[in-house]
């Protein structure tokens, strides 16, 4: 007869509940939703807020103030115009780089995604410094040579802006779209030519319509994004006197007196806009969630396009200058003048704006190793928690995690700048880094976790579970066996976020504080004082981030999988 | 079709191909993978662009290389079943099988009519409102095979169709595409490398390799007197004998007498050679069934070969064997009525009106 004893150890096995693994997500997932959920309730009790007590006094003046009708109006209009633009663009160059025979395709793809690795203020500017009236590079030669002045197009029109948000914020469309595309089965285009479709007839009833699901993430994300970027609106829309609801918000808080109710009820107005975005692309899409995939490679069947692939070559490639090309040497030739007058003189050449910025001028100096500092933790955390997270194999943990990781990507980028402020300005977090780090973390993890998620998803179960079988425990299950398996998928996680956060401008304008200065902050600084400088900062900028682009696409290019965000 | 040449850079994929489909007619283009006939297929179609040759459907060029001329895909007036089925999963049962009369701008009615007609034909009557993707692959490949009917094209191009379908499926749906392609009486050109499918389907069989026609004909000319040794394995299981011819026939027609194995074989076998020189290498195929086993040496065959049973598997109507012989292994079809063991000593006699003398270097 067996004994007590004996039974022991089975009795302890019936009680798997509780398990390093599991603990470890539920506490890291606890603390993300504390962390995101934290600073919404804050900017709801400042939104409901009047001198310490109840009030709707703030969505009133929202709905009577017609100055913010006006900024809701143009928001509409630049967050839409900007989508249909990048989309155009996104969806273009991704038909062309993916569905046909395009000259030199595997160049023109590395080099249609460069506008992730650059600010968009960066953009912004430098199209400013080719086409501001007077000292503009372009605007310059064509007054110059008699084009009339009146038909310059105007930098600061909300067209303008529309169309620099849309060019900047391509390569997100293009990203989906060149997914897409890629795992669809080209015999589904195949088939309608041979049943009597023409190339344009399979375009837009094959082939947009197959990808739809996908095009309409990718222009919902570029109209969230555009609902709560900070970038173009600052760094054109103010000077043409065209409010966004985020830069009236910053407005609100940066200005004397503030006025933090107003900026409250005007950021969830933000956040209902991207919730109706969202909202729309649902009820398009509806139950048409296709799976084109089938799981087999596709040969890689271009279209042939024989004469016409120059054009498609011409076409990509003037992206490529005005997204990319003209930016950097506009910047570049600003930099290296002593002042900038329109066109570039050889003998105001100086290295001196390159020197003073980094060295010199203590503002500057110190944001770059703010940046450096910042963008390093922040990326590390996250990439930490990711993939603690990334752990789970349980439905209720992944959808618990789906949801968490989207719901920053349904506030704009602003609004949650401001949350955050919200929550810590009453703490000691407030006037340090950390606060900006907090910021960084919370707002752009999604992208991390996807990342390590989809690499997680691609290693098998058995290969740990088979360490575990052979006498590890959790830790060196995971030490041993996935760390060295994820790898690379880290790094690439980590080098994506660093780029992101470095170029991170919308959230942080909130959170800086005299000391704590990052180097998109600086440019809005340095945009009061002459272009010289902020150009040669700038350039600073790009050239860093671009080296992390290189390491980026080696990394991504040796593991077969080109560029994926 | 004439002169047909695809590139691939240096690779040629579809090498000088010349042939003709009778109106009508199901013309079967059968290889390995690899060897253009998919390529070929896709030339015809449209989607490549041939480097040279051309290509006529009822004596109009549709595609001409030498002049330059390439008719578009859409205005060729095809129709195509492709391996993936390509069931656009956007669109209605209804809709995908509608839209090449869409294309056409066919009036409504008529849409609707040859569109329920189509599913009719291809027994899916009554599932029109269906989402195209709910569909089993069976009934997905039905659809793609009514859309590519519906619009009475000239040409009727099937992808290896049935290459996604389990074997009774396959089977199944191998009846239905005959069945289909006589009743509409359309000019067809399949490509397979299934050998079985293609010798149930062709009324011609094309088997090309390395992107060159190696032997045109029908599935029993292929199976009996095929040209080449390519064809000779491909087609069926073949046994292929080395040889020097001993002797020639006096007549065109008849048969010359090859001595098995090295020059100082004793064994010299009789069989239809065709033009074969005197002293020329040649491999003689026998087809399993063409040899008969016996127990002892047969009186009447004096060129029997000896061996014995390696391997035996009954099969009920006959028992296949593998037969240790001084000539390598053969694989035997012999009457399943027998019961053969392991060891045992046989002697096969080869069928002399049905063995065939090929040309050892091809």
């Amino acid at each position: 007869m067996a004994t007590i004893a004996q039974y022991v150890p089975i009795a302890r096995r019936l009680w798997p509940r509780f398990s390093v693994e599991l603990s470890a997500f539920w506490i890291t997932a606890g603390l993300m939703a504390v962390a995101i959920l934290y600073p919404a309730t804050m900017a709801i009790d400042s939104a409901f807020r009047l001198d310490g007590s109840l009030s709707l006094d703030a969505f009133e003046r929202v709905l009577t103030t017609p100055r913010i009708g006006r900024d809701i109006l143009t928001t509409l209009i630049f967050a839409g115009g900007a989508t249909l633009t990048a989309s155009a663009i996104g969806v273009s160059l991704a038909w062309i780089i993916a569905r046909t025979d395009v000259p030199a395709g595997r160049l023109l793809e590395a080099l249609c995604v460069v506008p992730l690795f650059m600010s968009a203020f960066v953009g912004a500017i430098a199209w400013r410094l080719i086409l501001v009236p007077g000292a503009g590079m372009l605007s310059r030669a064509l007054t110059d040579w008699g084009f009339p002045e009146s038909l310059l197009p105007d930098v600061y029109s909300l067209t303008s802006m529309c169309l620099i948000q849309g060019i900047f914020y391509s390569p997100f469309m293009y990203l989906y779209a060149v997914a897409s595309f890629r795992q669809m089965d080209p015999s589904l285009e195949e088939v309608a030519r041979i049943h009597g479709a023409n190339q344009w007839q399979v375009l837009r009833r094959i082939t947009l319509p197959i990808n739809a699901p996908a095009l309409l993430s990718g222009m919902i994300l570029v109209f969230v994004f555009s609902i709560g970027t900070l970038e173009i609106p600052m760094a054109l829309g103010i000077a043409g006197n065209h409010y966004v609801l985020s830069t009236r918000i910053w407005t609100l808080l940066n200005n004397y007196p503030q006025d933090v109710p107003l900026a409250s009820a005007l950021g969830f107005l933000a956040i209902a806009m991207a919730a109706c975005g969202i909202w729309i692309q649902r009820r398009l899409l509806g139950e048409r969630q296709f799976t084109t995939v089938t799981g087999k490679g596709y040969r890689a069947r271009g279209i042939a396009l024989r004469k016409g692939k120059w054009v498609a070559f011409c076409a990509v490639f003037t992206y490529i200058i005005v997204a990319v090309i003209a930016p950097i040497i506009v910047l570049l030739l600003v930099g290296l003048q002593k002042w900038w007058r329109g066109y570039f003189q050889i003998e105001l050449f100086t290295l001196d704006n390159f020197y003073s910025v980094a060295f010199e001028y203590d503002v500057t100096s110190r944001a770059i190793v703010n940046s450096l500092i910042a963008c390093t933790i922040a990326a590390t955390i996250c990439v930490i928690l990711a993939t603690i997270l990334s752990q789970t194999k349980s439905r209720r943990g992944e959808s618990l995690m789906g949801l968490l990781a989207l719901l920053p990507l349904a506030i704009p980028g602003a609004i949650f700048g401001m949350m955050v402020l919200f929550a810590f300005i009453k703490t000691p977090i407030y006037n340090t880094l950390w606060i900006i780090i907090f910021a960084f973390v919370i707002g752009n993890f999604f992208l991390a976790y996807r990342t390590i998620y989809s690499v997680r998803l691609s290693i098998h179960g058995d290969l740990e579970q088979s360490a575990r079988i052979h006498g590890a425990n959790w830790w060196q299950s995971t030490y041993l066996i996935l760390i060295p398996l994820i790898k690379p998928g880290l790094f690439s996680a980590w080098l994506m976020s660093f780029v992101i956060f470095m170029r991170e401008f919308s959230s942080v304008m909130f959170l800086y504080r005299h000391g704590t200065e990052v180097m998109s902050v600086v440019f809005w600084i340095l945009m009061e004082r002459h272009s010289a400088e902020l150009a040669a900062f700038m350039i600073i900028q790009v050239v860093l981030l671009l080296i992390i682009m290189v390491i980026y696409q080696r990394l991504n290019y040796r593991a077969g999988r080109g560029v994926a965000m | 079709m004439r002169g047909l040449t695809k590139r691939f850079g240096d690779f040629r994929a579809v090498d000088d191909v010349s042939f003709e489909v009778e109106e009508g007619e199901l013309l079967v283009l059968l290889g390995p993978s690899g060897c253009g006939k998919t390529t070929t297929l896709r030339c015809i179609g449209g989607l490549e662009h041939p480097e040279a040759g051309e290509i006529l459907i009822e004596d109009q060029p549709v595609t001409d290389a030498a002049k330059g001329w390439f008719l578009q895909p859409e205005a060729r007036g095809m129709g195509m079943v492709a391996q993936s089925y390509a069931i656009w999963p956007h669109m209605s049962v209804y809709e995908n099988i509608a839209f090449p009369l869409r294309m056409r701008k066919e009036r409504g009615d008529v849409v609707s009519s040859r569109v329920q007609e189509a599913l009719e034909m291809v027994q899916l009557g009554g599932l029109g409102d269906r989402n195209a993707t709910d569909l089993s692959g069976g009934q997905q490949q039905r659809v793609a095979l009514a859309r590519a009917i519906v619009g009475r094209p000239r040409v009727l191009l099937f992808d290896e169709p049935l290459s996604n379908l389990d074997a009774k499926l396959r089977e199944q749906m191998r009846y239905l595409l005959k069945d289909v392609q006589r009743e509409i009486g359309i000019t067809a050109v399949y490509v397979t490398h299934d050998q079985a499918e293609a010798m149930g389907l062709g009324d011609e069989l094309l088997v090309m390799n390395a992107g060159r026609i190696e032997q045109r004909g029908s599935a029993r000319e292929l199976y009996r007197e095929p040209r080449t040794r390519f064809v000779a394995e491909f087609i069926g299981v073949a046994n292929m004998l080395k040889g020097t011819v001993v002797e020639t026939p006096s007549k065109p027609d008849g048969a010359v007498y090859v001595r098995l194995g090295d020059d100082d074989g004793k064994t010299i076998v009789k069989c239809r050679g065709g033009a074969c020189d005197l002293g020329k290498k040649v491999t003689v195929l026998v087809r399993p069934e063409w040899f008969e086993a016996t127990q002892g040496r047969p009186q009447s065959d004096q060129s029997a070969i000896k061996g014995t049973v390696r391997n035996s598997q009954y099969l009920g109507e006959r028992t296949e064997l593998l037969v240790s012989t001084e000539y390598g292994e053969l694989r035997v079809n012999a009457s399943g009525d027998v019961a053969y063991q392991q060891g045992q000593v046989v002697h096969l006699s080869i069928d002399d009106d049905k063995s065939i003398a090929l040309p050892a270097t091809a």
